[in-house]
């Protein structure tokens, strides 16, 4: 059997296995911690949503998803700081975002509508930022099976996780970097039609309308069923 | 970016397989591979990342992705004159920038990209070592100091020229 840790969150006694991390320790004990990118089954975290801060007595702010339980630890999850550090990272993932919610075939589905009240932020434009280009980039249509719209995504890498988990190697992955970091598909029509299994695991772990079916937003349900 | 023709392409598919074949399959060889593939051309065909990543057991997505996160490797070829304007400190404190954007607006390209009759390609690198002479661009081997946004015409002028008559 493996060594049971005993730690405080928020000032309930929690135990969670050796090598298990913050965020998978509270919200296995009903403790509620924002998180975006965060995929229970990744061997290594993503950590790149940043909302998953807390704070660890003796340590400071940490991200939950990254950080291992020790013995002992106390950890709070709503501290002043903490939650300022969450509405920056939030306002940052919504900085660069198509925020036209309305439209949008993923509305009130969408992962980041459903975080926002949990961060405190408004779901608009954050004013208090440097002004970043506007212009809405064209989606990626080469896939037949998944369309890329680059203006919704916000870079949580969990269609490259799982689409690297399916295929043994990603068909989607990061390109560029900075403001231009995007993801990327084959651009070649008959290698995506020999590996692509289309099986809609991308479209389906995607928490915004970044990757969607071509044809509508109504057949999502089926794709995912079939994969 | 127009696509390369039969002949090229071939002898691009030629080019690569030499280059491969001085590698074993290994991924750590990504990079020098690139680097290879860019010095023989000038910049990484569309072809080459799929070669490579069949190569190296990848997908082509990876290797996209590696070489798109680095400035070194450009995936448009280099124009016959290759415009490089200098975006170190001291260029850019005097205005690098707005020549950048001049240039941009002249030549109808953006940065990294190359005109329709290959004539320019245009580039932003950190600092040619003349800083004295800052804003400095360079067009082939030729150096052009204190540059302006109204100095761009008159120097591109001459080329344009020299490429008509052609």
């Amino acid at each position: 059997m493996t060594e049971l840790i005993k730690l405080t969150i928020n000032d309930t006694q929690v135990e969670a296995e050796k090598g298990t991390k913050i965020l998978s320790a509270a919200l296995d004990a009903g403790i509620y911690i924002p998180n975006l990118c965060y995929l229970p089954e990744a061997d290594l975290p993503f950590g790149g949503c940043r909302l998953c801060y807390v704070e660890v007595e003796g340590r400071g702010p940490v991200t939950a998803c990254t950080q291992p339980v020790t013995n002992g630890m106390v950890v709070h999850t709503q501290t002043p700081e903490v939650e300022r550090l969450r509405r920056t990272a939030f306002k940052l993932l919504i900085a660069y975002h198509n925020l036209d919610c309305r439209n949008c075939p993923k509305n009130k589905k969408c992962e980041l509508q459903k975080l926002a009240p949990k961060v405190k932020v408004k779901l608009k434009t954050p004013e208090d930022f440097r002004d970043l280009p506007t212009d809405l980039l064209p989606p990626d249509t080469t896939n037949p099976y998944v369309t890329y719209d680059p203006n919704t995504c916000v870079l949580c890498g969990k269609c490259v996780h799982v689409c690297a988990q399916k295929n043994g190697e990603p068909l989607i992955d990061f390109a560029f970097r900075g403001y231009e970091t995007r993801l990327t598909m084959s651009s070649d029509i008959t290698l995506i039609e020999e590996k692509c299994p289309s099986c809609g695991q991308c479209v389906a772990i995607c928490p915004t309308a970044g990757l969607q079916t071509p044809t509508s937003s109504e057949s999502n349900a089926t794709l995912a069923e079939g994969g | 970016m127009t696509a390369p023709s039969k002949d090229e392409e071939k002898q691009i598919t030629e080019g690569i397989r030499e280059i491969l074949s001085q590698y074993d399959k290994d991924k750590r060889h990504l990079i020098p591979i690139l680097q290879k593939v860019q010095q023989s051309f000038g910049y990484l065909p569309g072809i080459a990342t799929q070669k490579v990543a069949s190569h190296l057991e990848m997908t082509d997505v990876q290797v996209f992705g590696v070489a798109s996160f680095y400035n070194h490797f450009r995936f448009t070829p280099l124009g016959k004159h290759p415009v490089q304007m200098c975006m170190g400190t001291a260029c850019h404190m005097v205005g690098g920038g707005l020549v950048l954007e001049a240039l941009e607006r002249t030549l109808d390209i953006k940065v990294g990209g190359i005109t329709e009759d290959k004539e320019f390609s245009l580039d932003r690198v950190a600092c040619i070592g003349c800083c004295g002479l800052a804003p400095v661009m360079v067009i082939g081997e030729k150096i052009y100091p204190k540059m302006s946004p109204t100095k761009v015409d008159e120097a591109l002028v001459n080329l344009k020229m020299e490429a008509e008559e052609d």
